[in-house]
């Protein structure tokens, strides 16, 4: 299989295999972001199509040095957005609703236009607490909140029980909150 | 701010832990008290099964030469494993799910982590993060004594 700064050349020469490389290497890598968040198998192959449709579009200009986060990325996003549209006449059956309500604990949920949040420095100090958590909790909290897994896929790959997750990711999640409050992040 | 918002910040983290959370292998745990009993209560069984069962079958030991493989079956391939467990899963392989009771075939290996290749199209192999026996040279496999480690599954059509 073909190593990603092959792929982003092709992209780069506007040549169509990018597509079919990208789909061989990180087809299952986005699908399953996608299935994450949406938990519609529908929903998530047409979200990793639009991810190749905006690889497509965004490479060039950009080169990225990571393909796999890059395409994750993308695919997160549209999953996200799908999730927010289908939110307006049905309920997900994917972890969205509540990886969301948990998220909902440590924040306000109200559009303050006069506490404008530098998003650049919130992206920041999230990556400060992130670097130093322990990498065991920090992977555990990478997986429930940027890549949506279930409690029982995380208590399953890191051999814990799903108690025992639901408190790690509880007693993170108040750390965190904590964190950005003390550094002047009223979220 | 609201959540959704949150979420999509989050999504903007260092790539490298975006990266980690997924290929980093588990740290291994010191074996203690609660691993020891488990060990313990397997020697036991297999003890159990070893004295016991041949007489309840009304036949020796050999009986145990004539049980199958363990399989599993994962999107319709049958696996078997040939191979020795590795500490250290091969960098190229990424967590896929878990194996479900269905597809343990009653191997008591439902629920175990399934890493793939995603260079590997047709998943001849994959591995499990599993409870498995302890290699002592490198050929033979001493099942009494219990760890946690990745083992090679091999697709039956690839043999």
């Amino acid at each position: 299989m073909m190593d990603d700064a092959k792929i982003v050349q092709l992209y780069w020469d506007r040549n169509e295999q990018a597509i079919s490389a990208t789909a061989d290497k990180y087809g299952n890598y986005c699908a399953a972001i996608a299935q994450n968040i949406l938990g519609n198998c529908q929903d998530a192959e047409e979200c990793v199509n639009d991810t190749y449709m905006n690889a497509w579009n965004s490479m060039p200009p950009h080169r990225p040095n990571i393909l796999a986060t890059f395409l994750g990325k993308i695919t997160r996003n549209l999953a996200l957005n799908k999730y927010k549209h289908n939110t307006a006449d049905k309920r997900s059956n994917g972890q969205a609703p509540l990886v969301l309500d948990e998220i909902a604990e440590f924040v306000s949920g109200t559009d303050n236009v006069e506490q404008e949040i530098n998003r650049k420095e919130l992206i920041l100090a999230i990556n400060h607490f992130l670097k130093k958590l322990p990498s065991d909790k920090r992977n555990i909290f990478v997986c429930r909140y940027w890549y949506f897994d279930s409690i029982s896929d995380i208590a399953a790959h890191f051999d814990m029980t799903e108690n025992n997750v639901s408190v790690t990711l509880n007693r993170l999640r108040l750390k965190l909150r904590n964190y950005l409050l003390e550094r002047g992040f009223e979220l | 701010m609201k959540k959704e918002e949150f979420a999509e910040i989050f999504g903007n983290i260092n790539k490298k832990y975006i990266l980690d959370a997924k290929t980093n292998n588990k740290e291994k745990k010191p074996i203690g008290i609660k691993w020891s009993i488990i060990a313990a209560c397997l020697c036991i069984m297999m003890i159990t099964i070893k004295t016991v069962m041949p007489v309840w079958m009304h036949s020796d030991t050999r009986t145990n030469d004539t049980v199958a493989a363990p399989m599993i079956t994962v999107m319709g391939k049958n696996y078997f494993a040939h191979d020795m467990p590795v500490d250290k899963l091969p960098a190229t392989y990424h967590y896929l799910r878990n194996l479900t009771a269905e597809e343990a075939n009653n191997t008591e290996l439902a629920g175990s982590a399934i890493y793939v290749d995603p260079q590997d199209e047709n998943m001849y192999t994959i591995y499990l993060y599993q409870e498995c026996g302890t290699p002592i040279d490198t050929n033979t496999v001493d099942n009494t004594k219990r760890q946690w480690a990745y083992v090679k599954w091999t697709a039956s059509d690839t043999e």
